[in-house]
């Protein structure tokens, strides 16, 4: 379904300019990444809608946004898997959200948990990626890490904002996707290599 | 209906424009997109960016 808009709009501008084939390939993959991911934004705020916790999904993917574009994490072959998956993270978060309350101990032990894992793992970008150099994977991380620091500042401010509260358990649970990501790498690595071994 | 099409063919070519340019942004100055999914990068776009 997606391919089939993605392509029609690509021949449409083809149709109207003269493209060279680079530019042509370029078009169409923008053009995917902004059409999956508009659909799954719109999916998903139907779905939130339905149960009357839309603010929610906004402010998780206000704070995802600052922080899922400069550590990765866990990626979907699919187009259903990845909007399954998205949903199940911002359900998650919601039940999270509404039914721990954050204490000082909950609030630092989060913390910690986040930040070592965006300075040890970050960042996990998509196997379709091309390679990153370091001085590019540094800048990732401290770009994540003013992220993280960014929303505690936030939260100290005012403890009582939904947006402050909500945004600690997405960094959290983005963290702990870090935790799952690293290791389907180091597993996929490891298979790859018995394979190549017989 | 000449300065419509005239128009439009211009709007249409900023778009464009616009999209193409957008291909190396999205792709070297995040590590990932806000979603679980991704469209396999192509491999031009791949050594676009691993050769700056």
């Amino acid at each position: 379904m997606i391919d089939k808009i993605v392509n029609s709009i690509h021949t449409f501008f083809i149709q109207n300019i003269d493209l060279e084939e680079t530019d042509s390939i370029k078009l169409k993959y923008t053009l995917q990444v902004i059409i999956s991911e508009l659909s799954k934004v719109i999916i998903l705020l139907i779905i939130f809608s339905f149960i009357g916790k839309r603010i929610y999904l906004v402010y998780s993917i206000i704070t995802l946004l600052s922080i899922r574009i400069f550590t990765g994490g866990l990626h979907f072959k699919t187009y259903n898997g990845c909007l399954i998956s998205s949903c199940f993270f911002f359900l998650i978060i919601l039940i999270a959200s509404i039914n721990v309350p954050l204490n000082s101990l909950i609030l630092v032990t989060l913390f910690v948990f986040t930040i070592i894992s965006v300075i040890f793992l970050a960042p996990i970008p998509s196997k379709s990626r091309p390679m990153y150099s370091t001085p590019k994977i540094i800048k990732f991380k401290i770009l994540g890490i003013l992220s993280i620091l960014l929303h505690y500042l936030l939260y100290l401010i005012n403890n009582e904002a939904l947006y402050a509260t909500n945004s600690i358990w997405v960094l959290a649970f983005q963290a702990l996707q870090l935790i799952i990501g690293k290791g389907v790498f180091l597993y996929e690595n490891k298979r790859l290599k018995l394979q190549k071994g017989n | 209906m000449k300065i419509k099409g005239s128009n439009f063919k211009k709007a249409i070519n900023s778009i464009c424009s616009i999209l193409v340019l957008a291909s190396p942004i999205l792709v070297s100055k995040s590590a990932c997109y806000l979603f679980w999914g991704e469209p396999e990068c192509p491999e031009a776009l791949k050594q676009e960016i691993e050769n700056r």
